[in-house]
């Protein structure tokens, strides 16, 4: 006698035929494996409505970047290739590529900001995102929105989606071998140091980590800060007005590979975080993950994402900024703060990911 | 209208230059703040509203940071007792703040593009606008779940007209296979110098926009007054530049640009100077307008004049082509609130028109 059959579920996977994953390539990775893990679900995945074979979906997820995917997608040379199961749910895990293909579709918001803040985007990501909402929103059973902060900002502009808008927590979920291969390598030789993750743009908000370089609770201080990530756009309109003593106090990595950003924020005192918004802020769970605290605007996602393990600031305010980073860089206060990090990237985890995907699998 | 105080809100990409104590700020930290001038006077309409009314101001520079729970608690201690949030808005996001009644103020109706971001924008976030207690100054309308909402209008006016700089009046050279050589003739000193007084009679004042210029049919008539104007010392006629979307706020650009407008018509216009005729580097002096007939259409944002021109005005020629444009004039009338001669005028039907299906 066998159980209940599982619900069945595909999954489109377009967003890992990226060369880089980052984003919502990661988003969509982790998802796949906590559905997996969670063994509750029959999954396929599809790319473009097209079913591809789980076994390629599984040697793609295992070499963490899509180039060879999409090459042979494109080219069609994946054996196997074949129309996606209609009557299956279909769970796009951003944009939707088509709307009302399936019986049952749901998709994912991540954030409003193509909406709220237009101006921090290109015209043509902007287009990319807001054209086709509206029938997104139309066609889906059920949205996921990254965070409660999505939520709100999608249920403000789109009353009608309340319904069937539900939040989908994701998780930070650094690979085993990381911890022993750092410990096999040099320490970092930075000194001391706070990571910043994030590009110069507006949205990003470095240029009030820049102002307030010359406060003088930052002045005085001894810390560096280490900026994580591709460089953005008007970097050297940014530094410009930065005097030779303050372009010492910041380095720039440029883009890095998911270790050596392991290894940085590892080393690091703790994350800064001064984005003016946020649709949920992995990085913030990611330092979190590795007991480090995180000084970051009280904005958007933040306060439901760091809780207890951060010191907030004003994300418009050099003075709050200066006084949270001074609280902050008391070693006393990291240490306080450390343990509470850890408990708070324990909450989001690959069940809690995985678990109202079940839930509207197992209520249809 | 408002109670309790005003929160008001800057379009994103503007905010995005300030550097300001914090997300809410008073008023007087704007003051040393480089903005555009359409979004100055915008912003000063509403605080002087606030503040004729008694009323507490605040700025909040990123009302998307402020989107629940706590953060909405924090906005709300911050604005202590603030009921009433004023979003200027450039056409290109409207961004509510939770908890307080969100008025909307469009502050570009004179910017092409920018009307093509606000109807973007309504189209693709048409709920975003539902729950919207006014529109300040506006005639939004549009439809949701096939029923139209227009939000009640909240009419705002200066009593006095904002000035920058007092208005100079500059000679017409009008070449419209030259744009920048007429605009270079109309600002040059020497031709200031010699410029012959106005002829008397009723002035035509037309405060113009780049809406206005992208409107054929009222481009056609305007061309073919300054023609009359250069021609046949017809009553004097004086043109307002208008504010340039991607301009420096440079005099010449603006005439060039109007002459681009102007000659895209295909009115031929003579090589000399037009006697009659006048451009206006700002609004004119209300004692210049008194007993003028002024022309306004829906892309005018008539707002930026205070009741002081409008009052002294002896005719306002409205223009009101299609449904949009009676909703502009029952809003102006609204507005205006005062019994001042209106005459209608229709551009577009004035033109002779061929019926397609006659002539074949």
């Amino acid at each position: 006698m066998t159980g209940a059959a599982k619900p069945a579920l595909t999954l489109d996977i377009a967003p890992l035929l990226e060369d880089q994953w980052t984003g919502i390539p990661v988003f969509t990775r982790r998802l796949v494996q906590a559905l997996e893990r969670s063994g509750e679900v029959d999954l396929s995945f599809a790319v473009r409505l097209t079913r591809i074979p789980a076994t390629r979906l599984w040697d793609t997820v295992r070499a963490g970047f899509g180039t060879f995917l999409r090459t042979d997608f494109e080219h069609g040379l994946i054996a196997g290739l074949d129309r996606l199961d209609a009557a299956s749910p279909l769970l796009y895990p951003s944009v939707k590529s088509a709307c009302g293909v399936c019986g049952a579709e749901a998709s994912v918001i991540h954030d409003v900001s193509t909406l709220v803040m237009p101006e921090t985007h290109a015209e043509a990501n902007v287009r990319y995102h807001l054209d086709p909402l509206r029938e997104q929103l139309a066609t889906d059973e059920v949205v996921f929105c990254a965070s409660e902060a999505t939520r709100a900002a999608l249920v403000a502009a789109y009353p009608s989606a309340s319904a069937k808008a539900r939040v989908i927590y994701q998780y930070a979920d650094w690979p085993e071998e990381f911890a022993l291969d750092d410990r096999n390598l040099p320490r970092l030789a930075l000194g001391r140091y706070a990571a910043v993750i994030g590009t110069i743009e507006p949205r990003k908000n470095l240029g009030l980590l820049l102002r307030a370089l010359s406060h003088p609770a930052l002045r005085d201080s001894d810390l560096r800060f280490v900026v994580i990530g591709k460089k953005g756009w008007n970097l050297d309109a940014a530094l410009a007005g930065l005097d030779p003593a303050q372009h010492k106090r910041i380095l720039f990595t440029d883009f890095v590979s998911e270790f050596a950003k392991y290894r940085l924020l590892r080393a690091a005192e703790f994350l800064v975080f001064p984005s003016i918004y946020e649709g949920f802020g992995i990085p913030a769970v990611e330092a979190m993950h590795l007991g480090k605290p995180v000084l970051a605007a009280f904005t958007s996602s933040f306060p439901e994402v760091i809780g207890e393990a951060g010191v907030y600031f004003d994300p418009l305010s050099v003075d709050e900024f200066a006084a949270a980073f001074e609280e902050i860089s008391n070693p006393a206060r990291v240490a306080e703060l450390a343990p509470k990090a850890v408990e708070q990237a324990r909450q989001f985890n690959a069940a809690r990911m995985a678990a109202p995907v079940l839930e509207w699998l197992k209520a249809r | 209208m408002f109670q309790g105080g005003v929160a008001i809100s800057l379009p994103g990409r503007h905010a995005a230059m300030l550097q300001v104590s914090g997300s809410v700020f008073p008023p007087e930290e704007l003051s040393g703040a480089v903005l555009p001038p359409d979004l100055r006077v915008a912003a000063n309409l509403v605080v002087d509203a606030a503040k004729a009314m008694g009323l507490p101001v605040r700025f909040v520079a990123r009302p998307e940071v402020f989107t629940h729970g706590v953060l909405s608690e924090r906005l709300a201690a911050r604005l202590d007792g603030v009921r009433d949030h004023v979003a200027l808005c450039d056409g290109t996001a409207f961004r509510p703040l939770p908890g307080l009644r969100n008025h909307l103020f469009f502050y570009r109706r004179g910017a092409a593009d920018a009307c093509r971001q606000m109807r973007r924008l309504v189209e693709v976030a048409p709920e975003l606008f539902l729950g919207m207690q006014s529109q300040v100054n506006g005639t939004l309308a549009f439809r949701v779940d096939g029923a139209w909402h227009r939000p009640p209008a909240t009419l705002l006016a200066f009593a006095e007209t904002p000035r920058i700089t007092p208005a100079s009046l500059l000679p017409v050279f009008l070449h419209p296979s030259d744009p920048e050589g007429s605009a270079a003739a109309s600002v040059s000193e020497e031709a200031e110098e010699d410029m012959p007084a106005l002829p008397e009679g009723r002035l035509r004042y037309v405060p113009l926009t780049e809406a206005i210029l992208a409107d054929p049919h009222l481009a056609r008539l305007l061309a073919e007054r300054l023609l009359g104007a250069m021609m046949r010392d017809e009553a004097p006629l004086v043109l307002q530049l208008p504010l340039l979307s991607a301009g420096s706020g440079d005099i010449a650009e603006q005439i060039a640009a109007v002459i681009r407008g102007l000659g895209s018509t295909g009115v031929t216009f003579p090589r000399h100077v037009g006697t009659s005729a006048r451009w206006a580097t700002g609004p004119l002096d209300v004692a210049m307008l008194r007993d003028a007939t002024i022309l306004v259409h829906p892309g005018l944002d008539f707002w930026r004049l205070g009741r002081d021109i409008w009052r002294a005005a002896g005719e306002i020629e409205m223009v009101q082509d299609g449904p949009a444009g009676a909703a502009f004039v029952r809003l102006f009338r609204d507005w205006l609130g005062a019994e001042v001669p209106m005459r209608l005028l229709h551009p577009r039907r004035m033109r002779d028109h061929v019926t397609v299906g006659s002539v074949l």
